[in-house]
């Protein structure tokens, strides 16, 4: 229970981690889920590096490391990408983007600093991509939707005017407010109902742990009897 | 140059040059839990010694760079540069005081990729030192300006029987998008 209640956070929601990626980026569903799912494997391939390198990497001179670290990976998925999907990559304005990702992922090393066991590292980083990417695609499809009244490049509602303001940064702000208030409305209802059941399920252990107690006395009684 | 010459520049550079405002960069910054004054003071100023001293280095390795040919690798150095910077802050913060450091303990990864690219874009708009170092300055004066308000807000008596559901982050994000209105509007 307690697992499932640490994972419930948004970095980018919770502690204005990774605001600016999302602003600029997520102006439209397509360059979101691009930029999304490239931060996913740009998360997974830096946290391998992480885990490899991390007995050795001195408390006082992580930051550089973790800059290298990140460097190396997005120039990796960089090269990659660019062979592969040329006419996708050129449209997401790639290398600047890429350069957003550190924050995602310096915050990721960051909250997995004390993580010693790479599998629940991992999943751990995992998670916070996939968390990322989910906002990236609602923002950007929301933005996409009000401002041109299109879903990847398909039109949605017939003869809509559109409100550009929404591609602007403002927009995207507004938006991105008030995701952020229906996800703390939506995470303070799940960590209430939880907080509930994690109070019934002590009272229950409580309750548990006094009759076992009991019962063997019990029993002796009766045998002596 | 008379005055009024002087502090119309000193507006023009403090409302067009202010990145959280005007093209978003720092939103991370300004949106962190900083609750008070002081920390927002401080933490300007801390964002204006490590910016200031990375434009300067970087500056300077570009020069050296430029006269041994190997420009291709100032990305890398400007990079390294700037975290080598934000590690000294946080150490020296660590050391000064370890209290500020506890409450802002999430703003390391922001600073170090909003400082970077805050010098990457005023190298890329600007061509002599002078230019740079004064472009570096008003940012900085932009990012306290806006951190000072959004801090000064949430340090009010008024909203302090807020709701839970307003508490930490959302309280920012919506104080800077009135701003950033605000200055759209400007």
């Amino acid at each position: 229970m307690k697992k499932i209640n640490e994972n419930v956070f948004n970095p980018a929601l919770m502690f204005g981690i990774g605001l600016f990626p999302l602003l600029i980026v997520a102006d439209n569903l397509k360059s979101a889920m691009l930029f999304g799912l490239l931060i996913l494997c740009t998360i997974a391939i830096c946290c391998f590096i992480y885990y490899a390198f991390k007995p050795i990497i001195l408390e006082n001179v992580r930051i550089p490391i973790y800059a290298l670290i990140i460097f190396a990976g997005v120039y990796f998925l960089d090269s990659v990408v660019s062979e592969l999907f040329i006419e996708s990559y050129s449209s997401v304005h790639a290398l600047v983007s890429y350069l957003f990702v550190a924050v995602i992922v310096m915050f990721m090393f960051e909250s997995s600093k004390k993580e010693e066991n790479f599998k629940v590292g991992f999943k751990n980083a995992i998670l916070l991509g996939i968390e990322y990417l989910i906002s990236l695609i609602i923002v950007g499809s929301v933005r996409e939707l009000l401002s041109f009244g299109t879903l990847w490049g398909k039109e949605i509602v017939v003869d809509y005017v559109g409100f550009p303001f929404f591609g602007g940064i403002v927009g995207g702000l507004l938006v991105i407010t008030i995701y952020a208030l229906v996800y703390n409305v939506l995470s303070y209802v799940i960590k209430r109902h939880f907080k509930v059941q994690e109070t019934l399920v002590t009272r229950y252990q409580k309750y548990l742990e006094e009759n076992v107690k009991f019962e063997p006395q019990e029993r002796e009684t009766e045998e002596e009897e | 140059m008379s005055l009024s010459v002087l502090a119309s520049m000193f507006v023009a550079g403090l409302f067009s040059s202010n990145v959280i405002a005007s093209n978003g960069i720092g939103v991370d910054l300004a949106t962190n839990s900083l609750n008070t004054l002081k920390n927002a003071i401080y933490y300007s100023f801390i964002i204006f010694a490590i910016s200031m001293c990375s434009a300067v280095s970087i500056y300077l390795t570009s020069l050296v760079f430029t006269a041994l040919k190997i420009q291709n690798f100032l990305i890398v150095a400007g990079l390294l540069i700037v975290s080598m910077y934000v590690q000294m802050g946080e150490f020296l913060v660590k050391k000064l005081s370890p209290l500020f450091y506890t409450q802002t303990k999430y703003l390391v990864p922001s600073l170090v990729s909003t400082l970077f690219i805050v010098i990457v874009c005023a190298f890329a708009s600007t061509t002599s030192f002078l230019e740079l170092v004064t472009l570096v300055l008003f940012e900085c004066v932009g990012i306290l300006l806006v951190l000072v308000i959004i801090a000064g807000i949430r340090n009010s008596g008024s909203i302090d029987n807020k709701p839970a559901l307003l508490k930490g982050n959302l309280v920012s994000l919506i104080i800077l998008l009135f701003i950033m209105m605000a200055w759209t509007a400007f």
